[in-house]
């Protein structure tokens, strides 16, 4: 086994008894945009949260730079640089935006360095200056988007897991979204990306896995997927 | 008369407002009454007594001697607060919520227990603090009035002050919101229980303290009118919210020494609590309360 900067082995992981995953192995490596697609209740969000540490395996291992990180508390494999950006943003609604960012920094003790990340993430994301001082509540869906992406990045994560960013917005934010995480991608992090939309992170994967009731059913580059009759038929919605 | 029922109802207010903050913060963190709160802020007046009769003659009744017998207060309650945590409530983080209200329940005697056969059955004094009365109009307030109201509003302050700058105070209403995400931040939501019980009971034992020397004597079961004026406070002002329980402790030291002079005072307590039961009918969420929706 090679130098992956993820990879999973073989895990299960329950529901009370209900299994969710039945034996999934993937791997991620360096500057990778790995896609995991597949449909509602296939074990998308539960791998992610696998990975993060919310939800403990009862089998296989995870590794991360070659180390076992499953069974870790999930605010440790968060301090490794594994960074979940979850499903439905999951902001902390009654604090400010920039507080959301600073809380994104936790881990980080250097305050200079804190505060040229804040500077650079309203670069990237201008409306989040605007609106550093409004509870991040209040924004709108798109806009908290972009807060959520901008409070994973101030961790300085090697990997990011991102869940179901598209979910919620308007076709235009779709657009720009997918095109943010390929900008943060072409700066050197690894993304291990969950959509629904598989055309679109297809697009942008150089690979991809499709989960089907907990378990791979197939893996291969995102381009050969994009025009496998199988995929476009069941996640593509295009008629044969 | 007014002036002097607004001098009494910001002293008791002050104590109210103290504890409060310990049954919001808690239940903020964990959405879980603290029952057992209101005996940290009973012994907290017995550690402060012992603390008080353990300092060498020369330092007691000194500034030093009294800023010992503070800290030593606020250590201890602290630290008995966190050890009631680990003991009776964390083991029971993935139990339905009623479980670790119960094990409050049972910490709350078990505690007041001790201390009735280990210590004391009787009530015990605490030493005299010599004050000075000073006149305003037709009131009169104590040196011991204006002590406990500037050193409670001094404390709160610190508090505001802490969990709306600092790094830590973020980090703790992140928790508040949710354990799960504010982990994925990478912080440990287990440290940040532990620094709410911490707090929350070592402004109890302060408040404890505070309230034995205003009274003059301490009992092993002076927490629970207190207590439960103090978590009225909590409910008044919004459950869960800091500042709610400030105001709401104020708020009720005020209803209840105004109602004591102005209406009755034996009733004082029938008056303080009709208030709460509007607020519920009418403001449930309290004062301060409110639910900030999420957007998805």
């Amino acid at each position: 086994m090679g130098n992956y900067l993820l990879e999973i082995r073989d895990i299960y992981t329950y529901y009370d008894k209900i299994a969710a995953l039945k034996g999934v192995s993937l791997n991620l490596q360096k500057g990778e945009i790995v896609a995991i697609i597949g449909a509602n209740g296939a074990g998308k969000t539960t791998l992610i949260n696998t990975i993060s540490g919310l939800i403990h395996p009862a089998q296989g291992r995870i590794l991360f730079e070659n180390n076992v990180i499953s069974g870790m508390p999930a605010y440790k494999i968060a301090r490794k640089g594994i960074v979940q950006i979850p499903e439905g943003r999951k902001l902390f609604p009654k604090l400010t935006v920039l507080e959301n960012m600073e809380l994104g920094a936790f881990s980080q003790n250097n305050k200079k360095e804190i505060n040229e990340n804040i500077e650079k993430m309203y670069a990237l994301f201008p409306i989040l200056k605007q609106r550093s001082k409004q509870y991040a509540g209040t924004m709108s869906g798109g806009e908290q988007q972009m807060l959520a992406l901008a409070r994973g990045l101030m961790a300085k994560p090697k990997v990011l897991l991102i869940d179901e960013p598209s979910m919620g917005l308007a076709p235009v934010l779709v657009e720009k979204t997918f095109q943010i995480i390929k900008e943060i991608n072409a700066q050197g992090i690894a993304i291990l990306l969950v959509e629904q939309n598989a055309k679109k992170s297809l697009e942008i994967a150089s690979r991809a896995y499709v989960i089907e009731t907990g378990k791979i059913i197939m893996t291969d580059n995102a381009h050969k997927l994009l025009e496998n009759d199988i995929i476009k038929k069941a996640y593509l919605g295009e008629m044969l | 008369m007014f002036i002097q029922q607004l001098i009494n109802g910001l002293t008791l207010g002050s104590i109210y407002a103290l504890i409060a903050l310990g049954y919001t913060m808690v239940y903020g963190v964990l959405l879980m009454i603290n029952f057992a709160h209101s005996e940290i802020f009973m012994i907290g007046a017995y550690i402060g007594l012992w603390a008080l009769t353990a300092i060498p003659a020369f330092a007691s009744f000194t500034i030093t001697g009294f800023i010992i017998t503070f800290l030593v207060v606020l250590l201890f309650s602290g630290l008995l607060a966190v050890s009631v945590e680990k003991l009776a409530y964390k083991p029971l983080r993935q139990a339905p919520r009623l479980s670790p209200l119960i094990s409050a329940i049972g910490v709350s005697i078990v505690l007041q227990n001790l201390i009735m056969l280990f210590v004391s059955n009787q009530s015990m004094p605490l030493p005299e603090f010599k004050t000075t009365r000073y006149q305003i109009f037709s009131a009169e307030v104590d040196t011991l009035q204006i002590f406990i109201f500037c050193f409670s509003i001094a404390l709160m302050l610190l508090l505001n002050l802490f969990i709306s700058k600092t790094k830590f105070g973020k980090a703790m209403r992140a928790t508040a919101h949710s354990h799960s995400v504010s982990q994925l931040m990478g912080i440990n939501s287990s440290s940040m229980i532990a620094m709410v019980f911490f707090i929350g009971g070592a402004l109890g034992g302060i408040a404890g303290m505070l309230n034995g020397m205003y009274y003059g004597s301490i009992k092993y079961n002076m927490g629970f009118f207190p207590g439960i004026k103090a978590f009225t406070a909590a409910v008044l002002g919004g459950i869960g919210n800091v500042k709610g329980a400030m105001l709401g402790g104020f708020l009720l030291g005020l209803i209840e020494t105004f109602s004591a002079g102005y209406i009755s005072s034996q009733n004082k307590d029938v008056i303080t609590f009709c208030v709460l039961i509007l607020m519920l009918v009418f403001k449930p969420t309290g004062i301060l309360g409110e639910n900030v929706t999420e957007k998805v």
